[in-house]
């Protein structure tokens, strides 16, 4: 009676101390700090050599409440794991005096580190680690690791924060089981991480910074504070300081992502992600990659989890040997999405990630509580007369006679020497559909990345040769053809995002869908041509933003 | 050296006695076998004559405000200019969900040792490399950050033959010549520091 009355006592007094959290105002040395003190739990994963460590957890506060993803990696600096097992001598000397001897000790590890909070907004961070391995009574161990860290980047309220990390990390290595030999298997693991953060408002950026100093980083002061608001209402704005519309300064060319792979079909496919809950799913054509949603993602981040993938042979993803046809690419896509296990997804489409959406989205309903799409491929090309001619842009003109001759020929003729010979894609086409901004030199940096050499250029000639016009490839038109008309009866929310004059979906494809599809809305953003993101991010995140914010108000309304 | 805080408010003292039940930082735990503790101090920070050395003399505090005994340490620098705690490395590269580099080479900007001494007289002593990192803030001042990963070498009391890691995370508000050789005063600092410790009656010789 007397046991049950004290536990009620305690969990009492668990329930207030967990719903008020911790004070930390003791713990600051001025307002102008910010002391952050929170948990995480969740899996390592050893690489086969076992020099590496992968940590994925969950992210609490002090009172419980989850709080975003944790993730890092842990690189050995050791050889022999037996060397974890020792303790340094106690140090020699006062420990009241400012004087030595003090023992330098060498780290066993380095580590980089990401903490994504729930608003989408995180923090990056690097640094030194000590690890030691516990042996208890009863034969298992405690592997533990203590590291040292330093802020190297921030988005959302941490955009152009400052300031060092610490994180205090434990695994319980049961009886009988060799964490450092065999093979690697999953472990769970849990940190215990502190940080003492200067956001930007309040860090003042010296001329020069030194040697290791992070060019082009978000820490210049040009990122604001990185709270302002872009254009449109406060609900529609990006949460982060990072893009364009934040500062006014013009799209942003920084992609300040930490990569993340998933493995597909035995190939690992690049991610970036930001934010938690239903997850976002952005979706690239050709011949970009998730480089193209980087300005888009800070209007979203703080409204779900928001993710752009690489399609396979894209981007960052690996570039298998398998053939790039369409329902390739639909093959590793969906099993991107099994793979990461997403579920009531909003799907925000361009170009052939239209198409790849489209297709998923009317075979998975279920699973898709909306779709956006720009540039999109709604039905096929009856003919080359039905494919855009864009006549009223000089700088298109050519269009429909440039694809006529992107598709002449077989591997080797002359639509081949065309794109992969001379990358006519990325140093021509791009450029001129992102107008009528023109994309500056560090942006074509990274676009031309995933396809400096030629033979990676490929998968580009292969797209082109997907497109449904007259009926060739049959299995690609059947499929444009069937979802098309399962579009007119779904209804799903669907949102246009369009530029006039557009390049493939033109006045006539936003009539079409006026008149075809239900629980529709269209949002004209002015002028543009194919790269949308490029030329106006603040009209597209904006759009987006707003009708994702509706989502779930109006998900049923035909 | 810095006034006592005092457990302030009718929240702090609920904290305080959940703190004492052993009821907040479960979450944190490997295993039953292993204890953690958050605490907090609060003292003075003095330089060697050279500006190579500091020593801290601190209270400890539980996030109660329950002052829990005293905290001495030293920091040796190793950095050969102050204008190098004003950098900081770029953005990792690479993958930051798989087992797999790069994972970048960070230089050591000092080392530490330090004694944690708790109310009931037990200690732990620690020791081990340490960043720091000098914030130059819009009024002028500095916030000179620390971040410690330390070993337990040793302990007294309830942590005799203890083993375990811990961190310290610490700062100070300071005045653009806070490493100038020429001035010497001492200045406030407060840590955070978190344990993970194994006592010796778990610990298997």
């Amino acid at each position: 009676m007397g046991y049950a009355s004290n536990l009620g006592v305690v969990d009492t007094l668990q329930q207030i101390a967990r719903s008020v959290g911790l004070d930390v105002r003791n713990t600051l040395s001025t307002p102008q700090e910010e002391v952050i003190i929170l948990y995480t739990r969740g899996t390592g994963t050893f690489s086969a050599d076992q020099r590496y460590i992968a940590l994925t957890n969950k992210i609490y506060k002090m009172s419980g409440e989850e709080d975003g993803l944790h993730e890092g990696v842990w690189q050995r600096t050791f050889d022999d794991p037996t060397e974890l097992l020792k303790v340094p001598p106690p140090p020699a000397g006062s420990m009241e005096e400012p004087q030595g001897p003090v023992p330098h000790l060498p780290v066993s590890a380095q580590t980089k580190a990401h903490w994504t909070f729930a608003d989408g907004s995180y923090i990056s961070v690097a640094g030194p680690a000590l690890s030691h391995l516990v042996p208890l009574t009863d034969g298992s161990f405690i592997f533990l690791v203590s590291t040292a860290q330093i802020i190297t980047g921030g988005g959302g309220r941490y955009a152009g924060a400052y300031g060092v990390v610490q994180s205090l990390g434990a695994t319980h290595v049961a009886k009988d089981v060799n964490l450092f030999g065999g093979t690697p298997v999953p472990f769970e693991a849990t940190t215990f991480d502190t940080f003492r953060v200067v956001r930007s408002r309040y860090y003042k950026s010296l001329p020069a910074e030194g040697p290791q100093s992070q060019s082009g980083s978000s820490g210049s002061s040009s990122t604001g504070s990185g709270e302002s608001q872009g254009a449109g209402s406060q609900s529609s704005g990006p949460s982060s300081g990072q893009s364009q519309s934040a500062s006014g300064a013009g799209p942003s060319a920084e992609y300040p992502f930490p990569a993340k792979y998933a493995t597909v079909h035995e190939a690992r496919m690049h991610y970036i992600e930001r934010g938690t809950g239903d997850p976002i799913l952005f979706v690239h054509g050709n011949p970009a990659w998730s480089y193209l949603w980087r300005n888009i993602i800070p209007y979203v981040q703080d409204k779900g989890r928001a993710i752009a993938v690489d399609l396979i042979g894209m981007g960052r993803s690996e570039k298998p040997k398998i053939g790039y046809s369409f329902k390739d690419q639909a093959k590793y896509f969906e099993g991107f999405i099994r793979e990461l296990g997403l579920r009531n997804i909003t799907l925000v489409t361009h170009d052939w990630g239209t198409a790849l959406g489209f297709h998923y989205a009317m075979r998975y309903q279920d699973n898709v509580k909306g779709i956006a799409f720009m540039e999109a491929l709604l039905k096929p090309y009856a003919g080359w007369d039905d494919f855009p001619a864009s006549g009223n842009d000089p700088n298109l003109a050519q269009l429909r006679q440039t694809f006529q001759g992107f598709r002449a020929g077989d591997k080797n003729g002359p639509g081949w020497k065309l794109i992969v010979d001379e990358n006519l894609f990325i140093e021509k086409l791009l450029p001129n559909t992102s107008l009528p901004r023109k994309l500056t030199e560090a942006e074509m940096k990274y676009y031309r990345e995933p396809f400096e050499k030629p033979e990676h250029r490929a998968v580009i000639w292969h797209w082109v040769h997907q497109l449904p016009i007259g009926g060739e490839p049959s299995s690609v038109a059947e499929l444009v053809a069937n979802y098309s008309e399962d579009l007119k009866a779904s209804t799903m929310p669907k949102l246009l995002i369009y530029a006039e004059p557009g390049l493939v979906l033109t006045a006539e494809q936003v009539k079409w869908c006026d008149e075809n599809l239900k629980n529709f809305q269209k949002v004209s953003i002015g002028p543009g041509v194919h790269f949308l993101q490029e030329s106006s991010p603040e009209a597209v995140g904006g759009a987006l933003a707003k009708w994702y914010a509706q989502l779930g108000k109006t998900a049923t309304v035909a | 050296m810095a006034s006592v805080t005092p457990a302030d408010s009718f929240l702090g003292n609920l904290l305080g006695m959940s703190d004492n039940l052993g009821a907040f930082l479960h979450g944190m735990q490997s295993a039953p076998q292993e204890e953690v503790l958050l605490r907090y101090t609060k003292g003075t920070g003095r330089f060697s004559p050279d500006k190579k050395f500091i020593t801290l003399s601190m209270f400890q505090y539980k996030f109660s405000g329950e002052q829990d005994g005293h905290h001495e340490g030293v920091w040796e620098a190793l950095f050969t200019h102050p204008n190098e705690l004003l950098s900081r490395p770029p953005d990792p590269t690479g993958a930051i969900n798989l087992p797999q580099g790069p994972v970048p080479a960070i230089n050591l900007i000092a080392e530490t040792k330090g004694i944690w001494v708790f109310g009931d007289d037990s200690s732990v002593t620690a020791a081990g490399p340490a960043l720091s990192h000098l914030m130059p803030l819009k009024d002028g001042r500095f916030l000179f950050t620390v971040t410690t990963c330390q070993i337990i070498t040793n302990g007294t009391g309830r942590y005799q033959g203890a083993r375990g890691l811990k961190t310290s995370l610490g700062s100070t508000l300071a005045s653009p010549d806070l490493f100038d050789p020429t001035k010497n005063v001492p200045f406030e600092a407060t840590t955070v520091d978190t344990f993970r410790i194994i006592r010796s009656k778990d610990v298997k010789v």
